[in-house]
This record gives C-alpha cells, sequence and structure tokens, in this order.
C-alpha cells in the first residue's frame, strides 16, 4: 500500500494501523536526520517521537502537496533547532556515529566520484569521527542543508520545500556549509597533525 | 556572479564557495574557466580542492553507511505510548 492511500486510511477513519505503518517505513530515516543533526541517540530519538507526535496531530491537514517524507522532514527539521535551542548552553559531547552502526563498523572504504582519477583508500574511524563532529561545529541553519543534501541524498528542490527557502538560498547555503565543514575539518583534524589529502 | 580570485594572506578569497558551485555546474563558462586558470597557478589552491574533494567523499560515504542506524529496540513501544497520551488530550 503506498504512502498517500495510508494516509487517506488515517485521514478518514483514524485508522491506527495505517499510521504505525507510516512510523515503521520513516522513523529509522528520521532517526538518522535527527542523529546527524543533533549528534546524539537521545535526542535524535527525541527527535524522532515529536515529529511522529505532530504528525499524529496534523495528519488529517496534509494535502499530499509535497511528499509524506518531505513533510516529515519538515516537522523533523523544526524539532532539531528547538532541541538545539534548549541545548545551546550545555556543552556539546558528540557521540561517534560509527558507535550506532549495526552494519559497517571501524573501517570503509571510500572512491572519490569527484576525483578526476578516482582513488581508492580506507577511511579510517577517526576520519569519520573528526568529520562529525566537524559537522556538528557548524551553524544549525547551514548544516541542516549539508545533513539534507549530502549525507539525506534529498534535491535541492526538496530542501528548499522542507526548509521554506528558494532553491538559490539553498545553493548558497550549501556552498558555505561544505566550505565551513571543510574548514572545521582541517582544524580538528590537520591541528592534530593529520592531513585530509 | 563570480567575484574575482583574489589573494589575501595566502588564502584564495571565495575559493571554497566557489569551488561547491563548480562542482554542481552552476558557474557559468568563464567563471569556469577563470577558476581552472587559477588552480592551473595556485598549489596551495589546489591542495585545499583536493581535500575538499575528500570531504565530500567522506560524506557520500556516510550517506551509504548510515544504513545501520536505528532507534533502540523499545524506543517504538514509547513512541506508540505518546502518540496514545496525545490522542488522548
Amino acid at each position: 500500500m503506498d504512502d498517500q492511500s495510508l494516509v487517506e486510511r488515517f485521514q478518514n477513519g483514524g485508522d491506527r494501523a495505517a499510521f504505525e505503518e507510516l512510523i515503521a517505513r520513516y522513523e529509522n530515516r528520521i532517526f538518522r536526520f535527527g542523529f546527524r543533526m543533533c549528534g546524539q541517540e537521545q535526542d535524535a530519538e527525541d527527535v524522532v517521537q515529536d515529529t511522529f507526535v505532530s504528525a499524529y496531530r496534523y495528519l488529517k491537514g496534509f494535502r499530499g502537496d509535497a511528499s509524506l517524507l518531505t513533510w516529515l522532514l519538515k516537522i523533523a527539521s523544526s524539532a532539531c533547532l528547538k532541541k538545539r535551542r534548549l541545548k545551546k548552553n550545555e556543552p556539546r559531547s558528540h557521540v561517534p556515529f560509527e558507535d550506532l552502526q549495526t552494519q559497517t563498523a571501524g573501517e570503509v572504504r571510500i572512491d572519490s566520484p569527484l576525483s578526476p582519477t578516482p582513488d581508492s583508500e580506507v577511511l579510517s574511524a577517526e576520519v569519520r569521527a573528526k568529520f562529525h563532529e566537524a559537522l556538528a561545529a557548524i551553524p544549525a541553519h547551514y548544516r541542516q542543508v549539508l545533513v539534507l543534501r549530502e549525507l539525506e541524498g534529498m534535491s535541492t528542490k526538496e530542501v528548499a520545500e522542507i526548509l521554506d527557502l528558494t532553491e538559490s538560498a539553498v545553493k548558497v547555503r550549501l556552498h558555505r556549509a561544505r566550505g565551513m565543514v571543510y574548514q572545521e575539518f582541517e582544524r580538528v583534524y590537520h591541528g592534530e597533525g593529520n592531513k585530509l589529502n | 556572479m563570480a567575484k574575482a580570485i583574489s589573494s589575501t594572506d595566502g588564502h584564495c578569497k571565495d575559493l571554497l564557495e566557489r569551488f561547491s558551485a563548480y562542482l554542481d555546474g552552476e558557474l557559468d563558462q568563464g567563471c569556469c574557466q577563470e577558476l581552472e586558470l587559477h588552480l592551473a597557478d595556485c598549489v596551495e589552491c589546489v591542495d585545499t580542492v583536493d581535500g575538499m574533494r575528500r570531504m565530500l567523499a567522506i560524506c557520500r560515504q556516510e550517506r551509504e553507511a548510515a544504513t545501520g542506524a536505528t532507534p533502540s529496540p523499545e524506543f517504538r513501544r514509547r513512541l506508540l505510548d505518546a502518540l496514545f497520551t496525545s490522542d488522548k488530550d
């Protein structure tokens, strides 16, 4: 059954089973987004809960102008920013992403599609942890765009819908975010005597 | 759209943002040529853009590696409890 049919079953009869099926389809996706934005597993679960509680309340007004995933990520984006504001005075302790991995541990292989002559090398857990540390260090409204475009694989148009921005604004923020993460990565990684190149 | 690339304290202004746009095919032909000419003559910037390429490759790897990340096993029960509670309000 497609998303729209499940949404209609919920809208027309309050079918909880239909809503639970939507949770099953999207909770992991929202969890990953929440983790990438907040850097903590508990925070990511809170984001998932806030997202689906809001969705449960407001799904009857969902008209299907955008995809359900886009709509859910829009709610999740607000939840992430709200959580960030509530915790702004707390010290940030970042959990390396690989700690959450159940299928990939330690090292992954990397083939750069951007290089004129793609090379392969082992990407260490340390590099991946430093990358997430760098990602967590940039302002949230830039991180949102980079996470949605680069890590969640959403299109520029979808990111614009999720964040209520023009596509041009998404592109500008993405280019700045990439530069910020790169510079931050260099600071936290290269500063310890390592080098990304 | 593009500003001239200029050196400031050994770093080339706007390079990262311009290179990002270049990778996404958003620079016009003139700006592309300007950037390519600059990179042909600036070792420091070549080093920087290579590093950014690697960083974007890390992004791609992280996108693919994330499929195993899931909420804790007991999370679904807590979520459904929260939903039923909100349903009664």
